[in-house]
Order: structure tokens, then sequence, then C-alpha cells
């Protein structure tokens, strides 16, 4: 027997996907539209508190509410789902936003995705989220990536993100 | 095949057990052996049999003498196989585990059958009360268009039923299009639905033109549930299935019953398809229609014994049309389409512990059965599954892991509504919230909302919208098709 690595089902050898959750239990190669296997994704790596220290070329997000800054790195992807977790949820977003009241302010579990192309232009994609997306007020449509620039105001459901793009001081506000 | 092969030479099928091997080889001994039947004749003969007899009793012989004949049978017969398998070799476990198998059914390539074989279609209407209105008027329009793709030696008729069968236009070829339009514009819509008697008027009128090299098909269309006559329309479906006749359904709306329409087409090898709104009749039927007439091999069906111990966990057409298929042998498979896309069967085997000094395990024997009409000839091809034990398994071949992608999030939903009806209703919840995310990971953000959707009535409700249920059903159905298929959207 093996153990899905999502939700810890039990499944004979042999088995290619998960019959409980629906993950994958094999090594997927590379898929070429950019979408992902569970097996390389890394669980949120963002502490709320362990944000102070911003390193050049990043991203930064910072949460209108409360001012945390949610820094976007870890992945050689250069793309980060934004969301939030649930019980028994299969497929986890690199950043959880559950500490933020994601829920009450109706972030989807798989919200939105932030990229940054070769060229290095970062993008927004809203990944058809219950409650849409947000840039500078206007609701972007679904699927299709949306460029990002310095000072811009993401809304994920309610949940208000002010974009910071290159910083380089150390503690920006 | 060869008229020489073992399987004739003993007179059993392919797919024979070991104890009619054994029955047959001794019947045979009997007859010919050199003390009994002293003639040179009987004596060659005797010699064949023993060496028949001494392949095809050992199972690993016979799976080599199987495999070789199927790839001489590539080359005589219509049709070709390939088979797929989710790891090159067996792990050497003392624990189950899984294999899937994908099969690939087309036809080999040969000019002279390119031509469609004439049709011979009943259409069969609901004319129910609650088909009037917009359904009724759409699906006559749909009806019309059909008319007019009619050739000259097609065979078409149309029945209409309530609680009673009526034949609109009887079978016939080189109908006056204009007359068939004025009949079916007359149909009214009145009474109950009872299908039986619209499926048995429509046997009738194909079995009048009846010839095994037409595409003999009935197109059933209905908006609702039959009550009490469950029984004896499965009875016909078996007779129709006998005589090459196959069965498809549509369903319109939400409250038909799609698992009853699903057993009837399948047991013929034909499959259901689900119209959400009346707009779409038109497109729908004529795609519906379109493939009964791209149909080379009008069904395939495989007879099969498994290995010891080994269990067929899960059966499913992927193409030309997903449907989850029977697991007991014979089993139809379906339609083998003229061009494109081949007939595609995946498999899911639970394979007991490997006995111990075990080289090679063999998962299942059997063969396709198939009619061809262009060719007026029935085909018989061998098809096995056998693999060696312990070596490196190999990496996944990607048609196995995208089609399990598919399957997999098909049958969530499968086993969400299994554990709705045993009141599970947490569990179930839980399970098409998976889905929901599964859905969102593979890109299908419109049909991930109608999960999450139905996910939350589930949970204050304790039940799921019938719309919610075929669209989840259908719809995760629609993503096994590749994407030259239109999906409706």
């Amino acid at each position: 027997m093996k153990q899905c690595p999502v939700c810890g089902h039990m499944e004979y050898e042999g088995a290619l996907f998960c019959s409980e959750c629906g993950a994958p239990l094999f090594q997927q190669p590379p898929e070429p539209i950019g979408r992902r296997s569970p097996k390389e994704q890394t669980r949120p790596e963002v502490p709320a508190e362990e944000m102070s220290h911003l390193t050049s070329g990043k991203i930064v997000l910072v949460v209108e509410e409360t001012g945390d800054k949610i820094i976007l790195n870890g992945t050689s992807r250069g793309e980060w789902i934004l969301g939030r977790t649930a019980p028994g949820q299969a497929i986890v977003p690199d950043i959880d936003l559950t500490p933020y009241e994601a829920y009450d302010n109706g972030v989807s579990r798989l919200h939105a995705a932030i990229r940054i192309s070769e060229d290095g232009q970062a993008t927004i994609t809203d990944l058809g989220s219950s409650n849409g997306t947000r840039l500078n007020g206007l609701k972007i449509p679904p699927n299709i990536p949306q460029p990002l620039s310095e000072g811009d105001m993401v809304l994920l459901g309610k949940l208000a993100l002010r974009v910071q793009l290159n910083s380089h001081s150390e503690d920006s506000a | 095949m060869s008229v020489q092969d073992y399987y004739t030479l003993l007179g059993i099928s392919p797919e024979a057990t070991q104890e009619e091997i054994k029955r047959a080889y001794f019947a045979l001994a009997r007859r010919y052996h050199p003390d009994v039947n002293p003639s040179q004749n009987a004596n060659e003969i005797f010699l064949r049999i023993q060496e028949a007899y001494a392949v095809l009793s050992d199972p690993q012989k016979r799976l080599l003498y199987d495999q070789r004949l199927a790839e001489q049978a590539q080359h005589t017969a219509l049709l070709k196989i390939k088979t797929t398998l989710s790891q090159s070799h067996l792990a050497r476990l003392e624990e189950p585990q899984i294999l899937y198998a994908l099969l690939e059914i087309s036809p080999t390539h040969d000019k002279q059958n390119d031509k469609r074989p004439p049709l011979n279609v009943c259409l069969v209407l609901d004319r129910s009360t609650s088909m009037k209105g917009e359904r009724l008027n759409a699906l006559k329009r749909a009806a019309a268009l059909l008319v007019e793709e009619l050739r000259g030696d097609d065979v078409f008729s149309v029945v209409a039923f309530d609680d009673r069968a009526e034949v609109i236009v009887p079978a016939g070829r080189g109908l006056d299009k204009n007359l068939i339009l004025q009949k079916i514009n007359q149909i009214h819509p009145q009474g109950g639905t009872e299908i039986y008697r619209g499926l048995l008027e429509a046997y009738r009128q194909v079995g009048r033109f009846y010839n095994p090299n037409s595409l003999n098909s009935i197109i059933l269309l209905t908006d609702g549930h039959t009550y009490g006559d469950e029984q004896k329309c499965e009875r016909l479906a078996r007779q129709a299935a006998r005589q090459n006749i196959v069965i498809h359904g549509v369903g319109l709306g939400a409250k038909w019953n799609d698992a009853f329409m699903d057993k009837i087409a399948g047991i013929t090898g034909g499959a259901s398809m689900y119209i959400r709104s009346s707009q779409d009749i038109s497109r729908l039927l004529e795609e519906q229609f379109h493939k009964v007439g791209k149909l080379f091999a009008p069904k395939a069906e495989l007879l099969f014994s498994l290995g010891r111990g080994v269990k067929l966990q899960y059966a499913f057409r992927l193409t030309p049309e997903p449907m989850p298929l029977r697991m007991e042998s014979p089993t139809m498979l379906g339609g083998v389409p003229r061009e494109g896309t081949p007939l595609r069967v995946i498999f899911e085997f639970l394979i007991p512990p490997i006995p111990k000094n075990a080289e090679n395990f063999i998962v299942l024997t059997g063969a396709i059965n198939a009619h061809i009409p262009a060719a007026s000839k029935k085909v018989q091809i061998p098809w096995s599954i056998g693999l060696q034990i312990g070596k490196e398994a190999g990496p996944v071949p990607p048609e196995i892991a995208d089609a399990l992608t598919k399957i997999t999030m098909y049958r969530m939903q499968e086993q969400a509504k299994r554990e709705i009806a045993a009141g599970n209703i947490d569990k179930a919840t839980r399970r098409l919230e998976n889905l929901a995310t599964r859905l969102l990971q593979v890109g299908e953000p419109r049909l991930a909302a109608v999960v999450q959707e139905e996910a939350h009535r589930l949970k204050r409700s304790n039940s799921l919208s019938p719309e919610g249920e075929k669209e989840i059903k259908f719809g995760t159905r629609a993503l096994i098709l590749p994407a030259e298929f239109e999906r409706d959207e």
C-alpha cells in the first residue's frame, strides 16, 4: 500500500490517482500548459511575523487591513497561487491567506495566481474564483492574465492587497 | 483468423478456460488416437491436436501464442488493436497491486471501406405533455434537418410515444422528404412517458429493413422517467444487441433517467447524451446522427476470462463516447469509428500477490468480436494481457496518465452519489469539494463552480439538484473527450 501525499488515504501499489481526493500519486512530467502537480507544490511558506526582510527583485503583497507583508519567494516557477486552505482540500495554494480572514472575506480556495514572465513582467490571473478579483477597483475576467504595476490594489473577494514590486529596501512601508 | 490456428482446431473460442480446453482436447484425442483411428490422415490430425494442447494448456505458452496470433491477425483483420499498460512489468509484491490497460481499436486503413454503409435509423420521439412547447418544436426542427441528410439507400422511420406508440413515418427508402416533414409537424404532445412502447415499435421498424450490413440504429429522445417497464426495456435492448441494432439515448433537461438510459444504450454498444436546453437539440441530435454514420464497426464486444485472483475493478470507454462499461464477460465496448479517434477503453485490474518464483503473470485472456458492415465480415481478434515480473515498472505512459486524470474525477462524482445514497452526506460533501478543487487545478473553473455549489446544497439540504447532478456527471464525462470534439458548453 502507499499513502496519498495530499490527503493521507491509503491506496494499492500501482494506483496512479488517489481515489479519495483525486491527487496524482506518481511523478508527472512537467505539463506544457503551466499546470502543476501537487508534488511540486510548496506549503504556504509565509508566517506573517517573519516578513520584515525584503530582498531585491521580489513581489511583496501588503495586507491593507493589518499592514502585514507577504513576500512571494521560495519558488523557482515564478508562479504563486493565492487562496486559502480548508479541511480535506486536495490542492493547497502557495500562499495561504487564512490568517487574514480569507474565508470571511470571500477568498476562494484557489483564487488567483501571480506570475512573473521571463521578461520580468508580473501578472495576476483570476482562477475562476467565486467572488472575483478586482485590480484597482475593476473586476478582471477569469483566466486572463492582467499586468501588475507598483502600487496596484488587488481585491480578492473583499481582501485588499497592495502590490509592491522590486523592493530594494530592508524595511519598506 | 487463420483456419489453422489451435483454437479452431480444438473447436473452442480464444477465451476458453483451461477446463474447456482440456475437455475439447480429450474429446478429439479419443476420436483421432492412432489406436482407435488407423488412417494416416487421423494420425496427422492427432499430432496437431497434441501440439495445440501442449501450447494452450500451458498458460504462459498460450499467452505468447495469443500474442503471435494477434499480430498475425493484424495483417488480415480489418481492425487493429493496440494495448498500453500503466507499467511494463509487475512488481514482485506480497500484497495486491493495480494495473491499468488502455485498449485502442481502429480500422486498418483500407480505402474500399471508406464509403458509409446505408443507415437504417429509427427516431423515437417522446411526445409526452412535458415536451409541450419549445422542446417539441425544437425537436421537430432538428428531425427535419436530419431528414435532409438522408441518402437514397438509407432507411428512415419515426416513432412518437407517450403511454402509447404511434408510427409517424413507417420505415422506408427514398421517402418523400416533404411528406416526412409534414408528418413530423403533426406530432402533438399528450400523455405520459412509457419508453418501452416507443422502443418496441422502433425495434419493429428497424427490423422490417434489417440488414446486417447496414448501420441499424435507434435514437431515443426523452425528457422523462419511465415507470415499471424498465425490465422489459432491458430485455428488448439485449435482443437488439444480438442483432447489431444499437440504441442511442438522448436526454433533454434535468428530469430524465440517465442511469437507466446509460444501461439500455450500454447493453447495445451505444451511449446516452445530455441536452441541457432546447436550443442545443438541433446541433447535438445532428452530432449523434453523424456519429452513427461514422461507425466502421457498430459494436465491438470483448469476451474474456481473468487470470487467477485478478479482479476487474473498472472499465471505462474514453472515446468515441465516454461511458463506464460492464465489468463481466462479455462486455460491449462500443462502436469503432471509421476515422479520427479510435475506440479507446481503459481497464483497472487488481492483481493479487504474485506467487513466489513466478516469472510471468497472466492478467486476462480473451477476444474481441466485431461485425464490419462495409465488408460484410465478422472479425475476431484475440486479446490478452500478460506481464513479466520483478523489473523496473518504467514511467507511466502519458496517455494513461491523461485518461486517468479525467476518469478519476468522473469516478469521484460517482462515488459521491453512492455515498449520498448510503446517507453518508459528510463524506459525499467532502468528496465534491475535493472534486471542485481538482477541476480548478485542471483549468475547469465553470464546472468547478457547479460542483462547489452542489456541495453547499448537499450540506444544507442533504441532496443534489437534478440539474446539478446531470451537469456534474455529463460535465466530467465531456472532459474525457479529446479537444477535437466539441464540448457542449
